[in-house]
């Protein structure tokens, strides 16, 4: 989607706001919905007084130590007991939905779809809690010690069948996926190079929870891999793949695809894999200095990419105040084609227009209803949304849009949708009221479906 | 004279040397300059529906249709041959003890076995591989895939929003074609635009909005995309919700019974879809195959099995036909982890009430190998030709971009091409 080749003057400096081109709630909320899972009202109120680099900094300088849900420690209660798939997909919807930093549960997500591993082979919930685990503490950490750790994973070790490579017995499937998949992609290598790749992951086993070298497994022999001879371990095996021309660009354009546009130039995927190259595989400094630049707040990046499921669950859920059963988010998502931890291969989830087809669309307007109108739970009592009416002065029908509109679309929204939205607030069912008032009746049949509609727009099901 | 060749000669076509590319016609561009639909070769009816069911993470050939009299299998598999309890197809060679329903239907003359299809070059990503299946092209990446060809040349000027029907939650590369995007359906209960219960007075004026919110429009590609999805998703509900409970006439296993059964559900509609698309997995065989491997086998096998049973009990099995393929083969030889690795060639089958039942294609030396990997004998663009001019009445070169000798897969199909 979007054109080819962007006419962007100087794509790769920071941009910067100005009198003719101000700061606006459009860029707020197209950096909320990238680097978090979009514009809630305390999230909008804390970026609309920071540039836009403090605005960066704030969502990536967590600490990935400090466990930010420690306050609501007690609501954790049931989602830390990690007995069955189902726990590990709540206690991570959960941190999604409450934590004090959504980016590292964004950048957590990337990760879990670059390096796909599906509880459906692993078997093991507390394995996949861990790799989730190490994706949150690693994330944006450096690239080259994510790709050893991941390739010594213990959940990554029974997908791609790594615990089964041994001397002598070498399986090729681990090799093979971290050069098309993970690192250099499709056609960057010969079939010599994975049997060779595989010789040196060799011998990387599981003990408790761990990943540990059994040396005897291990084939120390000479082995050819890109022509270059030696007796390459695991970690000169990952030194070797990094150094690689292809690596940079690969890293470089999947960070470009999740967080910029679907479709980036090559000139922007050479101009970032040089600047990870610069930075020595740290994924941060090039991150901010990608989510900084004018491509990112170009015309051209704003609304590029279709909401995941997960990103559009999830944010719907926290811009209407975030509490919610989890089980009901996670099963929406499954749904919608993204049940988490089951990745629908090692390639992960294509994404993209792939999201979408008949029933999916149906699929993401019918839990705007859903959520909506949840007339029992605890974000969705008429109370809370007599509060949050009462909080935004809303009075007329057009504030009522205007307000749902900016939460929802950055109050970027061409003025037929206005339009007919603001009718449907106004009207009774059959006719127009004759006096819009925000009464009780209003709130829990009008409001609720004016969210129903906001999200049943194209524009909405859009990043 | 060694399998191979006796089987080659029993269903009378040359094999995969015979493929010829149509001269310099570029892949797919010939598409608006078809003929219009007429009989092609024999006589099939308008009404025939074709159910494509793939087998997602490469499955094993050779522990699906055994060789089970030739010795270098038994070599090269010393812990996952199979040899005891399989189905028996010939002399030569068997199904997986999993595989009871195809025998069935093989013993039945409707279902036919096509030995190692494959074709040039053969790729060993599945995802590469997956795409050269759906697309039928080896040579490069194509935007849009066979069904979709198909659904362009045969929809022409079709207002239908159900002609092709995919169930599950993403569309296969092979439906995607020029027209209306093809819906994909998982179930009957969602596939409608939900309205508010509560407010049941708004629902009507709700659903306008939604629809008139979605109209198509191109204020870029991704709302052009999206509105175009979302009008057809709506129009298509229309259709579906005239579909009442459905009763079935056989027993579907769970998994891709599941989906079959929901195809059956959708057929007894009569929406004039013409081709269903649906996928199982877990044929990624690393390691320990052999129990997981016969299970996975059996539930497509039982599976199909049902669907053909129930279609045949409701009088409408002759009007549907069942290809399944996967996208490689394995290695020939195990692995050290009781398990294959990523190959090439393997088996597809057609099975239906119009299939010409039998044994298709020369089963590939398991000596005179690629790299380890089995040479294909069969060109899998020659089973979607037979299908193509056999069953869905169209001309094969014309949707797969060149002329592949097709196999004559179905009665009344002529043995020699036309």
């Amino acid at each position: 989607m979007g054109m080819d080749s962007p006419e962007i003057d100087r794509p790769f400096d920071a941009w910067e706001p100005s009198d003719a081109d101000p700061r606006s709630t459009r860029r707020i909320g197209h950096l909320l919905r990238r680097v978090h899972f979009g514009a809630t009202d305390d999230w909008i109120e804390t970026f609309q007084v920071a540039t836009p680099a403090e605005a960066i900094n704030t969502a990536l300088d967590y600490d990935p130590e400090v466990d930010p849900l420690n306050d609501l420690i007690e609501q954790l209660e049931g989602y830390l007991v990690f007995t069955e798939p189902k726990s590990v997909q709540g206690w991570w919807m959960f941190r999604m939905l409450n934590s004090t930093h959504p980016a590292q549960e964004k950048i957590a997500l990337f990760w879990h779809n670059r390096f796909a591993t599906s509880v459906g082979k692993v078997n093991n919930v507390k394995f996949m809690h861990n790799q989730i685990e190490m994706f949150r503490r690693r994330g944006l950490g450096s690239f080259r010690d994510l790709l050893i750790a991941v390739g010594r994973d213990p959940a990554m070790l029974i997908w791609l069948d790594g615990n089964t490579n041994v001397k002598g017995k070498p399986n090729e499937n681990y090799a093979r996926e971290v050069m098309e998949l993970f690192t250099l992609g499709i056609g960057s290598y010969e079939e010599k190079d994975v049997k060779e790749l595989a010789r040196a992951f060799t011998g990387w086993t599981i003990k408790g929870e761990q990943g540990i070298l059994n040396p005897a497994g291990f084939d120390n022999g000479d082995k050819e891999i890109f022509g270059q001879k030696g007796s390459f371990d695991h970690e000169a095996a990952v030194d070797l793949l990094l150094s690689r021309p292809q690596a940079p660009r690969f890293l470089a354009r999947h960070l470009l695809q999740e967080f910029v546009h679907p479709k980036p130039a090559d000139a922007h995927v050479e101009h970032y894999a040089q600047r990870l190259l610069d930075l020595k595989w740290e994924i941060k400094p090039v991150l901010k200095e990608m989510l900084a630049s004018r491509l990112f707040f170009s015309d051209w990046a704003y609304r590029s990419r279709i909401k995941s499921p997960v990103e559009l669950c999830v944010g719907a859920t926290a811009a209407l105040g975030g509490k919610v059963v989890t089980g009901f988010l996670r099963d929406q998502c499954a749904k919608m084609g993204q049940d988490l931890l089951y990745p629908p291969n090692v390639k992960g989830w294509d994404g993209g227009e792939t999201w979408i087809n008949a029933n999916t669309v149906l699929l993401r307007f019918n839990f705007g209803m859903a959520l909506a109108t949840q007339r029992n739970n605890e974000f969705a009592r008429p109370s809370d949304i007599a509060a949050w009416v009462k909080r935004h002065e809303i009075k007329t029908a057009d504030d009522l849009v205007d307000q749902y509109t900016k939460l929802f679309l950055d109050g970027q929204v061409q003025p037929a949708l206005r339009e007919k939205l603001t009718t449907y607030v106004k009207s009774d069912g059959k006719s127009e009221m004759k006096q819009f008032r925000l009464d009780a009746g209003v709130i829990n049949s009008k409001v609720r479906g004016l969210i129903h509609l906001i999200m049943s727009t194209p524009d909405y099901q859009l990043a | 004279m060694n399998p191979t060749r006796r089987e080659i000669l029993r269903v009378g076509f040359s094999s995969a040397a015979a493929i010829s590319l149509a001269g310099s016609m570029p892949a797919f561009v010939s598409r608006f300059a078809f003929a219009d639909d007429k009989v092609v070769g024999s006589k099939v009816s308008n009404d025939n529906i074709l159910v494509v069911v793939q087998l997602s993470g490469g499955n094993d050939g050779l522990n699906t249709v055994v060789p089970t009299s030739n010795d270098a299998y038994y070599k090269a598999r010393p812990n996952i041959a199979l040899k005891d309890r399989v189905h028996r197809l010939n002399a030569d060679l068997a199904l997986n003890p999993g595989m009871a329903g195809f025998k069935e239907l093989f013993d039945a003359g409707q279902l036919a076995v096509i030995n190692g299809c494959g074709y040039p070059q053969p790729n060993r990503s599945h995802f590469r591989s997956m795409e050269i299946w759906h697309t039928g092209n080896p040579k490069e990446y194509q935007p849009q895939g066979w069904v979709g060809h198909y659904l362009d040349h045969a929809r022409r000027g079709s207002e239908n929003a159900l002609q092709a029907v995919n169930i599950g939650s993403e569309l296969p590369l092979a439906m995607v074609g020029e027209g209306a995007p093809v819906p994909s359906i998982q179930g009957l209960d969602d596939f409608k635009v939900k309205t508010d219960p509560a407010t049941g007075f708004d629902a009507k004026l709700e659903e306008e909005i939604i629809a008139d919110l979605n109209k198509v429009q191109d204020t870029s590609p991704a709302m052009q995309f999206l509105s175009r999805q979302a009008t057809n998703a709506i129009i298509s509900t229309h259709e579906i919700r005239k579909l009442q409970g459905y009763k079935q006439d056989a027993e579907y296993p769970q998994g891709l019974g599941a989906q079959l059964r929901l195809i059956a559900q959708i057929i007894s509609g009569n929406f004039g879809t013409r081709v269903y698309y649906c996928q199982t997995g877990g044929f990624d065989t690393h390691a320990n195959q052999v129990g997981g491997h016969e299970g996975t086998l059996r539930n497509v096998s039982d599976s199909i099995r049902a669907f053909h049973k129930d279609l045949d009990a409701k009088g409408v099995g002759g009007n549907v036909t069942v290809m399944v393929f996967s996208e490689f083969g394995r290695r020939v030889a195990q692995n050290n982890s009781s398990g294959t690795d990523h190959g090439a060639a393997g088996p597809m089958f057609v099975s239906g009430a119009k299939v010409r039942g039998g044994v298709f294609g020369g089963q590939p030396s398991l000596t005179d190998l690629d790299d380890g990997d089995l040479k294909y004998t069969t060109d899998f663009r020659q089973v979607y030709a037979g299908i193509l001019e056999g069953w869905l009445n169209v001309d094969p070169a014309a949707v797969l971009g060149g002329k592949f000798d097709r196999l004559p897969l179905f009665n009344g199909q002529a043995v020699a091409a036309g």
